[in-house]
């Protein structure tokens, strides 16, 4: 592991109220990761991103980082430490008085390098953020897009082994936030570096990351590995997040027609992660069976090179039969029932 | 020609310009670094500031606040120990200077100190990630950022600074405002009046759109 939150407690003391931003955080991530941390604004995402580099401090519990515990260290041995854990920002947050080269350049001015090897790594790390032709540009004069280039860049220069981005794709459109995370992709695969991702928007989490945790009020309820919190998502929250980008719900005309039917019925929604059920598994299962089995809704999803597929079925017959159809879902797939 | 229309002869008008410039150069000059060290010290140490210290922000703002809340008229004269033993006498120009420091460096302090302000927050904090030293983050990321407006700020305090050396006059400092005030008003000279005020008017635009002309090239957006 990279980066471990042991029982990591934060409250704000402003006048009169108390917020707990962070409440009992115990997570852990590990070299390669793309860890992402989804939740509302508020939830107490940002706090906890700015604890693995102490630009905030724990009220009480432990943040490992790259085996040191960071909210432990002062001064130089904190400057030191950072100098490893890079960050880029929701609005960027660069020089706009100094020119992309300047910025890019000003990780390794502030470390006192020659000027010769300043030239030479600025010049690589533009050329790895595709920006070669903006260097004499100013940020004012920039996309949005470009900017954050700017900004992945400047974290580069320094060869961290952690990038931390808050929100790095939310002042951006669709079409650029789509290129700056093939960038995150590329920083991660070709550079090895672990990156840990804080966002609002679900489709990036299953866009890049390999792990998520879910948060709400300052706690973590849900995390685990991408593929699977969607696959099965146990919170509401959770649900909620997943349902934005992976469609599972039953379209309400359908379910509607289906309820209203006369005669003995149940509606399942079966879920199931790599195989693919709609070739291998209605047709067999409507020979098989004497209930009538139909089928309602079908949803099928990229999910990091697995496919997720969704099934929503309404199955007619006596209780006896239907009971049978039950019975081999529960032995051979993931289902739930919904309520009529 | 000019001499016989404004009654006054060239030299002494020289003098007087001479006497301004004088005043007005090596007071700014050194108001605006004290002005800058002050600002500095207020930016750092205030809540949520970098060094955060409350006692030390207190002091000097609190030391800022009382300096700025004296006239210059009065400040003239209230410091005038403190003039003789820095430059060893109470009137004419050099005498002017201290006072005129004393008045312009708590003023460009509060200017400057709210251009540092407006810089943002993130800039601050992406500094701080890249493990910049306080004094990296002031000198890289603080008062780049705030050069436009620093710039600004200084063009404001050289008109008020102008306008200050009008009443170095009463100590004997000489000076364009004291030309206009001996001269225009008590020999009732009307046209030295009117061509003196042209005059400062004419100087307060220039230094305003040089300002504005620096700030605008150096703001790159």
């Amino acid at each position: 592991m990279i980066i471990q939150f042991e029982n990591v407690e934060k409250t704000f003391n402003s006048r009169k109220i108390q917020v707990n931003a962070c409440k009992n955080i115990n997570l852990t991530v590990d070299e390669g990761d793309i860890f992402g941390v989804v939740g509302y604004s508020g939830a107490g995402k940002s706090t906890l991103i700015r604890m693995v580099n102490a630009l905030e401090r724990p009220t009480s519990g432990k943040v490992v980082v790259n085996g040191v515990v960071i909210n432990e260290l002062r001064g130089n041995e904190l400057r030191k430490a950072r100098k490893g854990i890079s960050m880029i920002f929701q609005q960027f947050n660069l020089v706009n008085a100094k020119t992309v080269y300047e910025n890019v350049a000003m990780p390794l001015i502030l470390n006192h390098t020659p000027k010769e090897e300043i030239k030479k790594r600025v010049k690589e790390i533009l050329e790895f953020v595709e920006l070669t032709d903006k260097a004499d540009t100013y940020p004012g004069k920039l996309s949005g897009g470009q900017k954050q280039r700017v900004g992945i860049a400047r974290a580069l220069t320094t060869n961290p082994s952690i990038l931390l981005c808050d929100e790095p794709t939310s002042a951006l459109d669709p079409k650029t936030t789509d290129s700056i995370l093939n960038l995150l992709k590329k920083v991660n695969q070709e550079l090895n570096i672990t990156i840990m991702i804080i966002t609002h928007q679900i489709n990036i989490v299953q866009k890049i990351c390999n792990k998520v945790a879910v948060m709400e009020d300052g706690c973590v309820v849900e995390m685990g590995k991408v593929k699977e919190v969607f696959a099965k998502p146990v919170q509401p929250l959770t649900k909620a997040f997943v349902d934005t980008v992976v469609d599972q719900s039953i379209p309400e005309t359908i379910f509607e027609a289906a309820a209203a039917e006369k005669g003995n019925s149940k509606i399942v929604k079966i879920r199931c992660l790599d195989g693919n059920v709609c070739d291998t598994f209605t047709p067999g299962l409507r020979e098989n069976f004497t209930a009538e089995i139909k089928t309602l809704f079908l949803s099928v999803n990229e999910m990091q090179g697995s496919v997720l597929t969704i099934i929503g079925l309404q199955i007619k017959g006596t209780r006896e039969e239907i009971e049978e159809v039950l019975v081999y879902l529960r032995e051979n797939y993931e289902y739930e029932e919904v309520a009529v | 020609m000019i001499e016989n229309y404004l009654k006054v002869p060239g030299s002494t008008i020289a003098l007087a310009a001479s006497q301004t410039l004088y005043m007005v150069g090596w007071s700014l000059a050194a108001g605006a670094i004290l002005g800058m060290i002050l600002a500095i010290i207020l930016v750092l140490t205030r809540p949520d500031g970098l060094l955060e210290n409350r006692i030390i922000f207190f002091i000097f703002s609190t030391t800022v606040n009382i300096v700025r809340s004296v006239p210059f008229i009065i400040m003239m004269v209230a410091i005038m120990p403190l003039t003789k033993l820095v430059v060893g006498t109470r009137v004419g120009t050099i005498a002017a200077l201290i006072p005129l420091i004393v008045h312009i460096a708590p003023y460009l302090a509060r200017l400057f100190e709210s251009s540092l302000l407006e810089v943002n927050t993130g800039i601050i904090e992406a500094a701080q990630s890249m493990g910049a030293t306080t004094p990296q983050v002031i000198w890289y990321f603080l008062i780049p950022e705030a050069k436009a407006s620093l710039i600004l700020a200084l063009t404001t305090g050289t008109i008020g600074l102008l306008g200050a050396t009008a009443m170095a006059g009463a100590i004997g400092a000489g000076g364009v405002g004291n030309l206009a005030l001996t001269y225009g008003y008590e020999r009732l000279n009307m046209p030295l009046m009117i061509v003196t005020v042209i005059i400062l008017v004419v100087i307060v635009q220039l230094i305003q759109s040089l300002g504005n002309v620096i700030a605008r090239e150096l703001r790159h957006n």
